[in-house]
C-alpha cells in the first residue's frame, strides 16, 4: 500500500507541476508508478486521451474476437480514470458505451425502450433518458436495438443528429462496440464518424489473411488508429516474455 | 507466427514462443523416442569383444621407409596390409571356424559355409599397429567363450593353411575343378542333345508352326475325304450303269466327261432320224435296218467308253486313298510331336537347374583357388605369424553402449521435435506477438490484453 500512496502522490505532484491538457496523461508501466486502472489498458487509455480521441471504435475481423470485452473493458477503465483522477461523483457520467452488437435488450435483462433505434423513432433533445446507467460500472450503456430499416439506417442517423443536436455532447468519450467489419457493411461507415476505429485481433485465433482484409478496409476509412492484441495466452512466462519484447 | 515467413529475421523471442507453445508435443515426442529407445537397449543382448595381438615374423626383405626403393623389396606398411588381409580372408576364418566348431562345420554344405564365413567377416576386425610387426585383431560375438576361442584358433588355422598350401593340396584342387569341368561339360552335352532333338520345341514361334501345320494337314485330309466320296459315288454309278445297260439317251453323265457326252449326242440324233424314218420306210427297208445297225453300234461304242471311264476312276480313287494315307501318317506323327513337348521341355529344365548348380560349385571352386594362389604371393616359407598372448574370455561387454545411443536418440528426437514445431508454426496462420502483429498489418499494436481464464 506504501507504493500505492506513493505513487499517487508522485501522479498528484506532476499533475499540479505541469498539466498536459484537459485530462491527466496515463502513467507508463515502465516508470513504476502507480496506475489507477487495468494494466493491460494503460496503454489504449493514453492513446485515447494523448490523441483527443472522443468517438472511438473496436471491431474484428470476424466474430468471436473479442471487440465487446475489448470496449466494455475499455469504457469501463475510462470511467474509472476519470473517476481517480478528478474525483467526480459516481453519477457524473463521461463515457457512453454504445453497443452495436446488441440488436435485442431485452435478452440481456434491459428495458425494450432503452435503445438507440428507439431514440431515433422519435428523436428528443437528449439522449440521457434512453441510456441504462447501471450495467456497467461508472458507464453509460445503450444497446443500439433494431431499426425499422436495419443497422445502415441507424448508422446514417447517427449521421444526421451527431451535429445537428448534438448528439453525444454530455459525453467527454464515446465508444463504439461494432460488429465484425467483414460481415458488417456498417461498421466501415461507421467508422468515418468516428475519430479512431480499432483493429481487435485475437492472438493465436485471427487468421492472418482474413485480419489484412480488416485491416485494408479499416484503412480506407481514414480514421484507423491501430490494433488491440486480445487474449494473448500465457505462452512463456511473462517476465520474459516482456524482457524479450524490451530487446 | 504466420508472418515468420514473410519477415526478415526470427527473433529469440518467436524461437521461446514456439518453444512454449509445443511443448507439450516437444516432450512427448521426446518422452516416447527415449524410452522405447531405452526399452530396446535393454532387451538388445550383451556383445563381448575379445583381443589378441599377432606378432609377424620374417626373413624378407622389407624396407622399413617408403623412400627405400631398393629392388625386391616391399615397405613394411605393405607387408602388414597384407598380411591382415590374408588373415582375415574368407580361407583362414572357414578353416578356424571349422577348427572351433569341427561338427557344425561338417554339416554344412558350400553354400551354408559361404554365408557362415560372410557373418563372421561382419564380426572380426584386424589392424596392423603402426610401425611394428604386429597385427591387433578383434572378434565381437555375443558369447564370450566363443570370441575368446575363435581368435585363439585364428593363428592355428593360418599355420595349418599354410601346411595345407603345398603343391599336393593345390594339385588336389586343381582336380576337383577339372572333375566337376568335366561333369559341367557332359551336362552340356546333354542339354545340347536335347535341345537338338526337340529343335522343334524349343521355341513358342516352333510350336505355332506346329498347330498351324497341323490345321493345314486337317484341311487338307477333309478335302481328300470328300474327293474320296465323289469318285466312290461316280465309281458306283458307273458300275451301275454297265450293270443294267439303260436306255443311254436318258443317262445323266458328268460334266467332266465330253467323250460320253458326244456319244450320247451322236445316239439322240440317230434315234431321231429313225422316228422321223418309220412312217415313211417300212421296219424292214434297208435304210431303218442300216439305222438300227448304227444305234446298236454306237450303244456299244458307249458302253465300252463307260467302262472305261469307270476304270480310270476306279484308279482315281485308289491314288486319292493313297494321299490320305500319307497325310493321315503326317498328321498322326505331327500330333504326337505336339502331345511330347511338355516331357521334352521339363527334361530340359532340369538339365538346366542342374547345370546351374554345378556352375555354382565351380564358383565356389574357382575362389578356393584365387584364394590360394594370393595366398602363395611372396616368400611365405619364411614368414610365420606368432600370438603375443592367448585371447582372454571378456568380462564386461562393449555393447550395446545403452546410455551413449539413448542419450543420442533424446538429442535427435529433440532436435526433430523442435524442428516440428517450427514447421507446424509456419503453417499455422495465425498471429503469435505484437510485433508480428505490426509487420503485417503496418499499424501499431496499440495495446496487448492477456488471455481470461473465465
Amino acid at each position: 500500500m506504501s507504493v500505492y500512496r506513493d505513487a499517487l502522490k508522485k501522479v498528484d505532484e506532476k499533475q499540479a507541476a505541469a498539466p498536459t491538457g484537459p485530462f491527466p496523461p496515463v502513467t507508463s508501466p515502465e516508470t513504476g508508478e502507480f496506475d489507477s486502472i487495468d494494466r493491460e489498458f494503460i496503454g489504449l487509455v493514453d492513446h485515447v486521451i494523448q490523441h483527443n480521441h472522443s468517438l472511438v471504435g473496436f471491431t474484428t475481423a470476424y466474430s468471436g474476437d473479442g471487440a465487446s470485452y475489448v470496449s466494455h473493458s475499455f469504457a469501463r477503465n475510462l470511467a474509472k480514470h476519470f473517476g481517480v483522477f478528478r474525483s467526480e461523483a459516481p453519477d457524473n457520467r463521461q463515457v457512453l458505451l454504445v453497443d452495436f452488437t446488441c440488436t435485442d435488450p431485452a435478452r440481456l435483462g434491459l428495458p425494450a425502450d432503452h435503445t438507440l433505434a428507439a431514440y431515433f423513432q422519435n428523436p428528443g433533445p437528449s439522449l440521457a433518458p434512453f441510456v441504462v446507467s447501471n450495467r456497467i460500472e461508472g458507464v453509460d450503456y445503450l444497446p443500439v436495438g433494431h431499426g425499422p430499416n436495419g443497422p445502415l439506417d441507424l448508422v446514417a442517423s447517427i449521421t444526421r443528429y451527431r451535429v445537428e443536436t448534438r448528439l453525444f455532447n454530455p459525453w467527454e468519450f464515446v465508444v463504439f462496440d461494432c460488429p465484425p467489419v467483414h460481415s458488417h457493411y456498417e461498421t466501415y461507415v461507421l467508422s468515418r464518424q468516428l475519430n479512431a476505429i480499432y483493429l481487435v485481433v485475437k492472438h493465436a485465433s485471427t487468421k492472418v489473411e482474413l485480419a489484412l482484409k480488416a485491416g485494408e478496409i479499416l484503412q480506407g476509412s481514414g480514421n484507423f488508429a491501430g490494433v488491440v492484441l486480445n487474449g494473448r495466452k500465457h505462452r512463456i512466462p511473462d517476465w520474459l516474455y516482456r524482457r524479450m519484447q524490451a530487446r | 507466427m504466420a508472418t515468420l515467413a514473410k519477415r526478415s529475421s526470427f527473433s529469440t523471442l518467436d524461437f521461446l514462443i514456439i518453444l512454449f507453445k509445443h511443448f507439450r508435443l516437444i516432450v512427448a515426442i521426446v518422452l516416447v523416442s527415449t524410452a522405447i529407445t531405452a526399452l530396446l537397449m535393454l532387451r538388445a543382448p550383451d556383445v563381448f569383444e575379445a583381443q589378441v595381438g599377432i606378432v609377424f615374423n620374417t626373413t624378407s626383405n622389407i624396407r622399413l621407409t617408403e623412400k627405400d626403393r631398393s629392388l625386391g623389396s616391399i615397405s613394411l606398411r605393405e607387408t602388414m596390409n597384407s598380411e591382415t588381409e590374408y588373415l582375415l580372408s574368407s580361407a583362414v576364418l572357414e578353416k578356424t571356424y571349422e577348427l572351433t566348431y569341427p561338427e557344425r562345420y561338417a554339416a554344412m554344405d558350400p553354400k551354408e559355409r559361404l554365408r557362415t564365413v560372410g557373418a563372421i567377416r561382419g564380426k572380426i576386425s584386424g589392424l596392423p599397429k603402426r610401425n611394428t610387426t604386429i597385427i591387433e585383431v578383434k572378434y565381437r560375438s555375443q558369447d564370450p567363450e566363443e570370441a575368446s576361442r575363435f581368435l585363439n584358433n585364428l593363428v592355428q588355422a593360418q599355420q595349418e593353411l599354410k601346411s595345407q598350401r603345398d603343391p599336393g593340396a593345390t594339385g588336389m584342387l586343381q582336380d576337383k575343378i577339372q572333375a566337376t569341368r568335366a561333369d559341367l561339360d557332359s551336362i552340356n552335352l546333354l542339354v545340347n542333345e536335347v535341345q537338338l532333338s526337340s529343335q522343334v520345341y524349343s521355341s513358342d514361334r516352333q510350336i505355332a508352326v506346329l498347330v498351324d501345320t497341323n490345321s493345314l494337314l486337317q484341311n487338307q485330309q477333309r478335302e481328300l475325304q470328300q474327293r474320296i466320296l465323289e469318285q466312290q459315288l461316280v465309281a458306283a454309278r458307273y458300275a451301275d450303269f454297265l450293270a443294267r445297260k439303260p436306255d443311254i439317251s436318258h443317262i445323266a453323265l458328268p460334266d467332266d466327261n465330253s467323250v460320253l457326252r458326244s456319244i450320247q449326242e451322236r445316239f439322240v440324233a440317230l434315234q431321231d432320224r429313225q422316228r422321223s424314218l418309220q412312217g415313211t420306210y417300212s421296219d424292214d427297208s434297208v435304210e431303218l435296218q442300216a439305222l438300227v445297225t448304227s444305234l446298236s453300234a454306237v450303244r456299244e461304242e458307249f458302253f465300252q467308253v463307260m467302262a472305261s471311264s469307270a476304270a480310270a476312276a476306279g484308279q482315281q480313287l485308289q491314288l486319292v486313298e493313297q494321299k490320305t494315307r500319307v497325310l493321315l501318317e503326317k498328321l498322326r506323327r505331327n500330333e504326337a510331336d505336339l502331345t511330347r513337348f511338355p516331357e521334352v521341355n521339363s527334361r530340359l529344365g532340369a538339365l538346366l537347374q542342374y547345370r546351374e548348380g554345378v556352375n555354382d560349385l565351380l564358383r565356389v571352386l574357382y575362389r578356393q583357388q584365387s584364394e590360394y594362389d594370393l595366398s602363395v604371393i611372396g616368400d611365405r616359407a619364411n614368414q610365420t605369424l606368432e600370438m603375443i598372448n592367448p585371447a582372454l574370455v571378456p568380462q564386461q561387454p562393449v555393447a550395446p553402449r545403452r546410455v551413449l545411443q539413448t542419450a543420442i536418440v533424446f538429442f535427435m528426437s529433440l532436435l526433430a521435435s523442435i524442428t516440428l514445431a517450427y514447421v507446424l508454426e509456419l503453417s499455422s496462420g495465425v498471429f503469435e506477438t505484437a510485433q508480428a502483429v505490426e509487420d503485417s498489418l503496418g499499424a501499431p499494436v496499440i495495446c496487448t490484453i492477456r488471455q481470461k481464464r473465465n
